[in-house]
Order: structure tokens, then sequence, then C-alpha cells
């Protein structure tokens, strides 16, 4: 037999002793004769190993022997490219066959991650048969092969002390192999080099200066916090933390803020010891003062109050250095800095201060004497008109050109809301027109709108539940019903407002296969959705008889302006429509509806007559269950609605009772909002509801926040539900919702519609229900207080209501509470009321919420 | 993809003497011109920190599309131009949605040798480890040089290192001038107020657009538009800038109407600047912000006079330079967004103005790699455009397409121009109709 099938046999007998064996001492040009054979072995019992995992044990020795075969025989080129691994030491046959590209292929397999040959490599590195890669995957590797002790593998192998372990401290990793990754899941090399300086096998003072050498190296942040906790697990001495002091000074500027926190408590450590060189130290010191976190700037002023106090020349140097921490938007810190500037140059303080005058809390500019900055609040009351706001007139859709064009819009983004209804009454209008240009004009629009109807991701993206409520699949419905006369097939199931809004597309669908031209008696004049009643009635006077759903849609859409006057026009309309028109308008003589009537018909024009008086009482009503899981407790809030309507079928009752959207697809709930703009509580109620039920983002409801944008934009008097969806969305962990809900808060102070009063007391009675994070309101309040000074009052009278109210806030939360509150009252000159007061000596305090409390009281 | 393989005779580096460090930025040899750049650094900290930054937003994806996770694209290397008493570092993400430059303008350093080219610099994480090593207030020594020089600590032998640079990075790097030509400056903010700005970001992603909104001296990240508003979209790959502003003395923002913006930081003689695509999913390179330069043919007869009148300068306003040349101002400006897309001019939103350079990538094949262009020209080679009148009927796949112009702005009733409008650039049916002539005859 020839070497081929020798080894061969070899390989299939799973004896990689006898491979190994074969291959000694032949020439490469003998070995080459072979490698193809070996390849297809390698990859038949690879492939063998990956589809049949259960045999996994049985086959090894082959796929051993067949690595062994190959790495014996085949050129660098093969080898680089060709994914192997071995249970069997492979170093004798390399050894043995040592080609002159071994150094290249233990770089290439580096590359590739180098676990599975590490051991055999080293092995060929101590025999001599390989000198000591330099590459860093080399390193990589070796940070991953760790799997017992160190100490026990430094004395097996010393000559890792000589390079390896000192390369540790100058290779970042990657995401496969990092000091930081290995042990968090695996080993402890941090154990291991520390114990290695404690044997005194590796020198401590090397370990020390190796862990700040790679904090230097801009590693990202998660492996750089090892090196930080490794030099601190050696708990270097006052002296060896002072022999290196330059270097923690110059740490203070590192971009991880971990190595800033680690930096600036050596620093602490060092001048607590008295061993700081204070002139070298100062301009370094400046880099802590732009920290982002709150306590390596405090501990930054605490040292440099200390070189104040040592050496009062440096007094003014000092004093400047702290003013940088007035960039800090903690009041806290700003006290310190400003306390420590006045300890320094005492009088002269607020010139320093000067150039941060804007970043000031308002206790802290008071107590410096500089005025708050120009920003004057701008309080409009609220009118009647303000419901009437219109910014912009919404025309129809003057010819089929536009309506093309619009269509395929509205149909590739999903709306505006506005466009949708523009398309629909577009569609009603023109669809009994069809000259010669009709058919190439609207063919491009037909074939996307087969196209979107035949995407399964349509369906399976969206999801279930949200892809049927998805407007562009009614659209594309809708578009084939007009241009290839396709019947409709929409679900006729009511889901809440979403059925309503794809039953009035189905409704312009039959009148679109019919041919039946006619425009929309809903078509909306604003982008808010309203229409004016004049308006309305001269519509139904061109154009009477509306379809069912859009007479409703447009009664819900009616404004409250001239409707004496569209009364008066509305006389003469004729029909059932003309009796529910002025109904709707407040005419006294149809107060009842015929004996046979449209419920939900008569329901609309209800509410369309008093808005206000027909919609019911929302209230969401919490429930909070402890639930203890692997020891841990949570509280899991169930919220639901109290005026949740009843399993209804006819879609249009529930649009004219409810704002219940039934879908939590973002484009439609912008249609949905456009629904009935003249009462917006329900559909704050819903909106409330849904971000009660996500309020910590559990679930990635991005739908949500279209409730909270309806808030902001929204111009009427706030309800007890738009109080509730503010106090939600201002408490909201995504920030995007609470972007939205403090833009809502900002416009709703700035006319007078917000009052603080008002919105304290749902916070706390929302606090009450003990799964509201309080630091996030106070993080928005505070956000608000900084950019609008006027708006200080309102926000403080909040927070005392809350306090009033008796809000329960977490102990963690309770000092950050208590100090806005400081500020505001500091930026208003108002008291904390009576029952505050009360509320506020009844509480167990310590720290510094005591002190803020006795600020508050005293 | 384009193989593409960085070749430096050595490895870039940073040595500490008692006299302070010395960088060597080793640079690629690429054509006839070399850079070479030998400089005293006046503030050394700030302009190390400034070029990890750099480096940073090299090597950051702030998008990867769900499918993609385990396909990370190898960075590419900055790219330097030293011409006309600037040094400028240029650089562009991996997701092709970010684009950042640190300009050293000549008061930030000594200069003892500055001679005009551009090229790739080696910034390989022990060149990275080595510029953060750079101490506060230390003197430094800045050299960019394709030869090795007498203190290099690198390994001494040449560095080859081969990526795989996506066309579509190519293309964004060509695209975001055009973006930036048509930017506007929006507001500026001093030093402290961005620091806090920058702080306050979110630091999870956000999905949809947030405005930042200046309010007195500071400014308000909010979900709706108000008057003097800039949109941003992916706002926390602002993150990047945190860090940088320590040293800033001001922040200025730039916006144009497509969503594009870039942020500005300001020291003295140094900038940094960050340009963000419309969205943190959108790259710059398909914006097809570049298509109409690309596809006009009045700009090639200006293009050879303003590619002649390149010099390296450091400011080219097409109206002086159109004046210059004899050409009008709108010639100049479409010739030099033309030559934008080719590698040859960036811009300089401080300046206002375009400046010379020539990145040392094969742009050659840019015109071929925009698939809406290609389409065009087969298109319009193939008689796939029918005039009637006034209206264009353009060839589709399924359907034609109908093209026409309202108000002087391109309509079409393909899905692309639905769903983006002209905002991402026209789409192949308009490019035809452009290359056909762009008008009808006035006769059904």
């Amino acid at each position: 037999m020839g070497l081929t099938e020798d080894l061969e046999a070899a390989v299939h007998a799973g004896d990689a002793a006898r491979s190994e064996k074969l291959l000694a001492g032949l020439s490469e040009g003998e070995r080459k004769g072979a490698a193809g054979r070996m390849l297809e072995l390698l990859r038949e019992y690879y492939r063998f190993l990956e589809v049949a995992p259960g045999v996994h044990s049985r086959r090894i020795p082959q796929s051993n022997a067949a690595t062994v075969a190959v790495l014996g025989t085949a050129s660098l080129a093969v080898l680089k490219k060709t994914v192997m691994a071995s249970t069997y030491p492979v170093h004798g046959v390399l050894a043995e066959r040592k080609p002159e590209w071994l150094a290249e292929w233990a770089e290439a397999t580096f590359e590739r991650g180098g676990q599975p040959f590490f051991r055999d490599i080293r092995r060929l590195i101590r025999d001599g048969v390989l000198a000591k890669p330099r590459s860093e995957g080399y390193i990589r590797a070796f940070i991953g092969s760790l799997m017992e002790p160190l100490e026990n593998l430094v004395a097996r192998e010393p000559d890792l002390l000589e390079y390896e372990i000192w390369r540790l401290f100058e290779v970042e990793g990657d995401a496969q192999a990092s000091l930081a990754g290995h042990d968090k899941y695996v080993g402890d090399w941090a154990k291991g080099l520390a114990g290695l300086a404690e044997k005194g096998l590796a020198p401590r003072a090397r370990l020390l200066d190796a862990s700040l050498d790679a904090l230097e190296r801009d590693f990202a942040p998660f492996r750089a916090a090892w090196f930080s906790a490794f030099h601190e697990s050696l708990t270097p001495s006052k002296e060896e933390r002072a022999a290196r002091a330059g270097r923690y000074l110059a740490l203070l500027g590192s971009r991880v803020s971990t190595t800033v926190s680690f930096a600036m408590k050596a620093v602490a450590k060092i001048e607590k010891a008295g061993l700081l060189d204070t002139a070298a130290a100062l301009p370094l010191l400046g880099a802590g003062m732009a920290a982002r976190q709150k306590g390596v700037v405090m501990e930054a002023l605490q040292v440099l109050d200390s070189i104040r106090k040592r050496k009062p020349a440096l007094a003014e140097a000092t004093s400047g250095i702290a003013a940088l921490a007035l960039v800090h938007e903690s009041p806290e810190v700003q006290k310190r800095a400003v306390d420590l500037m006045e300890a320094c140059v005492g009088g002269a303080a607020p010139l320093v201060a000067q150039s941060f005058q804007q970043l000031l809390a308002p206790t802290q500019r008071a107590r410096l004497g500089l005025e708050r900055p120009g920003l004057k609040m701008e309080q409009r009351p609220v009118s009647e008109a303000a419901l009437e706001e219109k910014p912009e007139r919404v025309n129809a859709v003057r010819d089929l050109d536009e309506l093309v064009e619009l269509y395929a819009s509205v149909m590739e983004n999903a709306g505006p809301p506005v466009e949708m209804e523009r398309v629909l009454d577009g569609v009603s209008r023109m669809c009994g027109e069809r000259d010669s240009r009709f058919a190439p004009l609207t063919a491009p629009l037909a074939a996307r709108a087969e196209k979107f109807l035949a995407t399964p991701s349509m369906w399976a993206v969206a999801g279930w539940f949200d892809g049927r409520w998805d407007p562009r699949f009614s659209l594309a419905a809708l578009a084939l019903a007009w241009i290839r006369k396709e019947p409709v097939k929409l679900s006729r199931a009511c889901h809440g407002v979403c059925s309503f809004l794809t039953g009035r597309v189905a409704e312009v669908a039959v009148r679109a296969l019919n041919g039946q031209a006619k425009p929309l008696a809903a078509l909306p004049c604003g982008a808010e959705g309203w229409i004016p009643p004049l308006e309305f009635v001269e519509r139904l006077h061109k154009h009477p008889e509306p379809e069912r759903l859009d007479l409703i849609q447009g009664l819900l859409r009616l404004s409250m302006a001239d409707r004496v006057e569209a009364l008066e026009q509305a006389r003469s309309l004729p029909g059932p429509e003309g009796r529910i028109v002025r109904f709707a308008l407040g005419s006294e003589d149809c107060r009842r509806p015929p004996r046979f009537f449209d419920e939900a018909l008569w329901l609309a024009a209800g509410q369309a007559r008093d808005p206000e008086g027909g919609a019911g009482v929302h209230r969401l009503r919490w429930h909070v269950e402890l639930h203890r899981i692997s020891g841990s407790t949570y509280r899991i809030a169930q919220v639901a609605m109290d005026s949740w309507p009843p399993p209804e079928f006819d879609a249009a009752k529930a649009a004219a009772l409810t704002a219940i959207p039934g879908t939590h697809d973002a484009a439609m709930l912008r249609w949905c909002s456009t629904v009935w703009p003249a009462h917006r509580e329900p559909w704050f109620a819903a909106g409330a509801l849904a971000l009660a039920q996500n309020i910590d983002w559990q679930s990635a409801m991005w739908g949500n926040r279209v409730y909270v944008e309806t808030l902001a934009a929204y111009r009427g008097v706030y309800g007890p539900m738009a109080y509730e969806l503010l106090a939600l969305g201002l408490a909201a962990k995504e920030t995007g919702e609470a972007m939205a809900a403090t833009d809502a808060l900002v416009a709703g102070l700035g006319d007078g519609r917000v009052k603080g009063a008002r919105l304290g007391e749902v916070c706390a009675k929302l606090a009450g229900e003990g799964t509201m994070t309080v630091s996030r309101w106070v993080k928005r309040f505070a956000a608000v207080a900084r950019l609008y000074p006027g708006y200080c009052g309102e926000l403080f009278t909040a927070m005392e209501r809350m306090l009033a109210g008796g809000a329960p806030v977490a102990l963690r939360e309770l000092s950050g509470f208590l100090e806005l509150l400081c500020e505001l009252r500091g930026a208003t000159g108002e008291q904390i009321g009576e029952k505050a007061r009360a509320h506020l000596g009844s509480m167990k305090l310590s720290g510094k919420a005591m002190k803020f409390a006795k600020t508050l009281l005293g | 993809m384009i193989e593409y393989a960085y070749r430096y005779e050595h490895c870039s580096s940073v040595q500490s003497a008692e006299a302070g460090s010395r960088i060597h930025l080793a640079a690629m040899r690429y054509g006839e011109r070399q850079a070479f750049f030998s400089a005293a650094l006046r503030e050394a900290r700030c302009a190390a920190d400034w070029m990890l930054g750099l480096a940073q937003v090299v090597n950051t994806r702030f998008y990867v599309p769900p499918a993609m996770v385990a396909r990370r694209l190898a960075a590419a290397d900055p790219v330097i131009t030293c011409g006309a008493e600037r040094l400028r570092l240029e650089g562009f993400s991996p997701c092709c949605g970010a684009y950042a430059r640190v300009d050293l303008l000549p008061g930030a350093y000594e200069a003892t040798r500055a001679e005009a080219g551009t090229t790739n610099v080696d910034f390989r994480p022990e060149m990275r480890a080595a510029l953060a090593g750079v101490r506060h207030g230390e003197a430094a020594r800045l050299t960019v040089s394709a030869e090795e020089v007498e203190f290099s600590t690198g390994s001494g032998s040449a560095v080859e290192r081969k990526v795989r640079l996506p066309v579509r990075w190519l293309k964004g790097f060509a695209e975001v001038q055009a973006h930036q030509a048509r930017m506007k400056p929006r507001f500026t903010l001093s030093g402290a107020m961005a620091q806090r700005f920058l702080r306050e970001l979110p630091r999870t992603t956000t999905r949809g657009d947030v405005w930042v909104t200046p309010v007195g001296a500071a400014v308000r990240m909010s979900r709706s538009a108000m008057p003097g508003a800039v949109r941003v979209g992916g706002i926390e790959r602002l993150r990047i800038l945190a860090p940088l502003a320590r040293q800033a003395q001001s922040l200025t923002v730039y916006a144009g109407e497509d969503g594009a913006t870039a942020w500005q930081l300001t020291r003295a003689e140094m900038r940094f600047l960050l340009a963000l695509s419309p969205q943190a999913n959108r790259g710059f390179s398909g914006e097809g912000q570049v298509l109409f330069p690309l596809a006009a043919e009045p700009a090639r007869k200006a293009l050879g006079a303003v590619r002649a009148a390149l010099r390296w300068q450091s400011r080219i306003a097409p109206e002086a330079l159109g004046a210059e040349l004899g050409l009008g101002e709108d010639e100049a400006a479409w010739a030099l967004a033309q030559l934008g897309v080719s590698g040859l001019v960036g811009y300089d939103l401080a300046e206002g103005a375009y400046f010379h350079r020539e990145l040392p990538f094969d742009f050659s094949l840019i015109e071929e790699m925009q698939p809406r262009l290609k389409e065009a020209r087969r298109l319009a080679a193939e008689s796939g455009v029918r005039w009637e009148g006034e209206e264009a009927w353009v060839r589709g796949r399924e359907v034609e397409h109908r093209v026409r112009k309202v108000d002087g702005v391109w309509r079409c009733t393909c899905p692309w121009i639905a769903r983006h409008g002209l905002g991402r650039g026209p789409c192949k049916h308009i490019l035809a109709v452009e290359m056909d002539g762009g008008e009808g005859d006035g006769s059904d």
C-alpha cells in the first residue's frame, strides 16, 4: 500500500498515533501526494460530526487522526483556510515536519481564535521549534487557554513570566478573549496574577505599573475596568501610590468613567497621606471636575479643599479649578464648588463663577448674587379659541395626477393621517372617472398594492396582532378595489377604533367598486381632524346621504365654532341625516331619536352635541402583586381601565364610546387620534393605560409614544386623564415617551393649562400605587426648571403637593426629591404648606435627606 | 466589496522623551506626491484626544442590521491631508452613517516642514494606546511620513493590512461632502453648555427623530419641531463627542434640509467635526445626493477647468473659483460637487468652502457603483424613456412610470419617490429622463 492508503486506513481506524508515525521522516514531496485525500477525509469526518452530533464521541478519534494527517501533509495555503481541532496532541507531527512556514501557520491559527492548538504551539515554543509569536492573537489565545490555577501553569512553564504575562497588559483582547471577559465567565486571571505577586514570582511593582499602562491604552470601558480592579486588588501602599501619583493624575483625563473614578480615589488617598505634589496636581485635577459621576467630582473638590488648606498660596488657582465643577448639574456638587471658591477667593467667587452663570442651580445663583438669565415665561390664557387652533387648512386632492402620487406616498409611509383622509376623499370623489390616462397612471400603484398584500412580512414582521391594523393593508386593498375592481376582504370584527377606520375604508372601497363618486363628508380641515360645522353642513347640502360611517366620523370631528349659524344652515337638510346633524349641533326640536334608530349614529351625534357630557368617566384601576423570583421580590402592577367598553361588534359604536384603538401600531394610532378631536379625554385615558402597563419598558411598544405626542400637540384644557397621561409620560423609562411628555409639560406650563397643584396631586396618587420611579419625575422636573426658570413656581407647587399628598418616595430617591424641592424653593422663595410640613416632619430621615428636610422646614 | 490593502513601511508610534512626546504617523505611499509634515503641536493632549475620537468613529458601527451582527467590517484607517497650512484627518464609520474630521489650523502647530498631499495613516490599536498616553501640558512633535523615522519604536518592518471596504463606504465618504455643502450654521453652544448637553444625551437607542432646540444659551431635546430646532436621527451617536467636549470652547451645529447634521467642536486652532446621516440606519452612501451631479452633462464641460485649478487650496469658494475660471457660480459649484464624488475635494463647514485633497482610494469606479445611475443609463440607452408632451413615461420592471416636473420639482410614480420624495436623491426613472434631455418637446 502507498502512503495515502496507509494514512486513510489509520484515519478510518481513528489511530492518530499511527498517522503521526506514518508521516515521520517523509520529504515534503512525499507528503504532498497524500494531502488532497487527507483533506477530503477531514472534511468528511467534520461533516459527520456536524450532521450527527449524537455520535460525536465515537467519531472524534477519526477526526483527530485526519487532523494529524492533514497537518502532516497539507500546504500552508490549505491549512490557513481549513478549520480543524484535535484532542490528540499535534505538536509531534509539526515538530517532525518542521516546515519553514510554521510561524506563519501559528499566526494564522491565532487570527482565527487560536484556541484548538494553543497548547501544541506552546510545546513547540518550549522545545525550541518555534520562536515566540509577537502577535496579539497569541496573547488572546493565551488568555482563553487558562483553565487551571495560574500558579501551577507558571510553575510548569516558567518562561511565561518573561514575556506572555506582561503582554497581557498590552493587549486589549476582543469579544472572544479578554481578561475581563475571561474572568467574568470562565477563570480568574486577576486572582492568579495577584497570587504570583504574593508568592514573589512576579514583581509587584511591575504589575502595578503594567496595570496603569493598560489603563492608559484607550481600551473599551468593560475591558479597562478589569485593570483598575486588578490594580486595586493588589492594595497598593501609600508609598506605592505616591510614587505613581503622576500616572493617576493623568488618568483623570481618561474617557473611561471607571478609570476616572479609580484614579480619583487613588489621588484622594495620596492627598490624604499628604504626599501629593500639589503644584503638579492642580492643572490635572481639572479633568476630574469634568467627570459625569457626582462622586468623582465631589472627591476632586475634597482634594482641592485639602490642597487649599495645605498650600494657601495656591488658593486662587484652586478656585479656578473648582469653578469647572459648576458644569455638573447636581446642586450639591455646585454648592460644594461654590463653598470652596468662597473659601479660596472670598468675595471674588461670583466673578469666577460668572462664565458658568447659566449652568448654576437657583440656590447657588442666589447665593452668589448672580441674576437669573433672562428667560421670560410666556403665559397665554386658555380660551375657547385654543380648542379651535388649526395651523394649516387641509385641501381636497385636485386631480388624478395628485391623487396617484399622494396615494403611493401614504401607502409607502403609512401616513400621515390627514393625507390618508385626503386619499380616501380623493378616491371617493374620482372613482367614477376613467379616461385613457387612468390605466397607465394607476398601474404602478396597483402593482405596488398587489405586492403589499402578497408580502408575508406585512404579517410576519409586524406581528399578527399589529399587522392586520397596519393602515397600509387596508389602503392597498382599497387601491385594488378602485383600480382593478377587486372586491375588498376586510375584517368585520371589532377591535376598537381601528376597526371603525378600516370600516370607513371599506365603505369607500364599495363605492369605488360601484363607481359611485361622491366626496367624503368627514374630510378633516386641519391636521388634528377638526371640521367646522358650517363647512360640514355645506358638504351635506351639496352631497346628501353620506355613508353611515362617514357621517359618524364627520359628527365626531365637528368643532365647537359657529354652531348656531351652522344649525340655521342645517334646518333645510333633508331626511334622518338632517335630523341627526341638527341634533348634533344642539337643536332643541329633535332631542329624541326616532323609534327605530341607528344607535351608533345617534351616539356619535350625542357626543358631538356635548363632547364632555356623554363620554363617561375614565379611571385607571391598579392592582399590585408581589412576586418572589429567585429570592428577590418584584412588584408587578396590573392596570386596567374602569370604562373599558364591553365586547361590542359595532365598531362605530366603539368609536363613539371610547378611544380604545385596539392596536399598538404607531401609524394606526396616529390615524385613530384624529377620529374624535373634540374630546381627548378617552384618548388620553387609552394612552395612560398603555403607558401604565409598560412604564418600565418591559416590552418595546414603540407605538405608545403616539399618545404622548398627541398630548404635546394638544392645545385644549387638561382633564383628569390628560394629567394622568402627562404624569405617566414623565415617569416613563423610555426616553422618547419622556421627551414627548416633557414637551407637553413645557407647552402646558407655558400657556397655563397645566397647573402644578393638579399635576402634583396626580403624581402623588400614581406614586401611591407603588410602581412609579419618583426619581424620573425629579429628573424631568429639574431639566425643565433649569431651562425655564419661569416655571419653577408651578414645579415647586407640583412637588409640594406630591409631598403633601403623602407620595411614598423610596428612601434612595428621597434626598434627590428633597434637594430639588429645596432648589425650587430657593428659586421662588415659596414655602411648603402645612400638610407637606406635617408629612415631612413625620418621616424618619437621615443623612442628606434630613439636611434638605431641615432646610425645607426651617 | 473592494479589496483594499494598507501598506506602511513601518508602524505609527509615539515616543516619550524628556522634551515631550514625538508622534509619528506612518503614511502610505500613494501616487507620486508624498505627504510630509513635521510640526510641534501647541496643545498636544487635546490633539491626541481628538485624534482618538476620530479613531473611535472609524471603529464604531453605530448601526448593525439585525442580520449582520456577526459580520463586522474591518475599520479603515483615517485619511490625512496636508496642504495650505492645514492638517486634516478624516475618517468614516463602518456603518457609513458618521463622518469625522480633525482640523489642525496654522495656530495649532509650528511646522518645520509641510508638504502637500493626502494619504492613509496607520492608526492601529498600538498607535491609539500610545496617543492615549500623551500627558497634559506635555510638548509633542507630530510627524507624518511614509519614510521610517529614527525614533520609531514599531517593529520596523513593513506593515500590511488588507481590508474589505464595502462599496457603500466609498460612496458614503464622497456623499457626505455633498451633504455638508448644503448645510448652514444653526446655533453655537459654549464649551460648558456643550458638555452638559452631551452628558444628557440618551444612553440607549432612541427611535425616531429628536429635535434639538436652543433655549437661551442652552439647548433642549424634544420630540416635536420648534422654531430654530435641528432635527437629529439616532441622536445617541453624538455621545461620542462627550469626552471630547471637555477640551472644547464651543460647539457649533450645522444642518441642512435633508436631516443630516454636523457638530463641530472648536478649541482655539483646532476643530473636530462629526457629521451624522439623517438616521442611524441610513448610511450617507444611500442618500443619493450626488446622483444629479453625476448624471449632469453641463458640469462635464466645466469639470476639466475646475480640476486643473486644484492646487491644495484650503478654501475653494464656488463664486471665487467661477470668477477665476470664467465660469458661472452654479457651474463651478456643480463641478466641485462632481469632484467631491471623486474624492478630490472635501467640504469645510467652518470656512463654508471646499478644500482640495485626493482621497487615496480608487474612485474611478464610483460612478459605476451607483445602481440607480447605472440603471438610468441603461434605460436611457435602451430607449426606455417615452415622451408624451411634457410628461415622460419610463419603463419599469412591470409597469411604466410617469415622470414630470411640477413647479420645477421632479415627480415620479415609482415606490422610491413615493417613500422618500427627493430627500434621498432621484430615482432611476428621473435620472433616465434627465439623461434623455430632461424636458419634453411640448408635443404629444
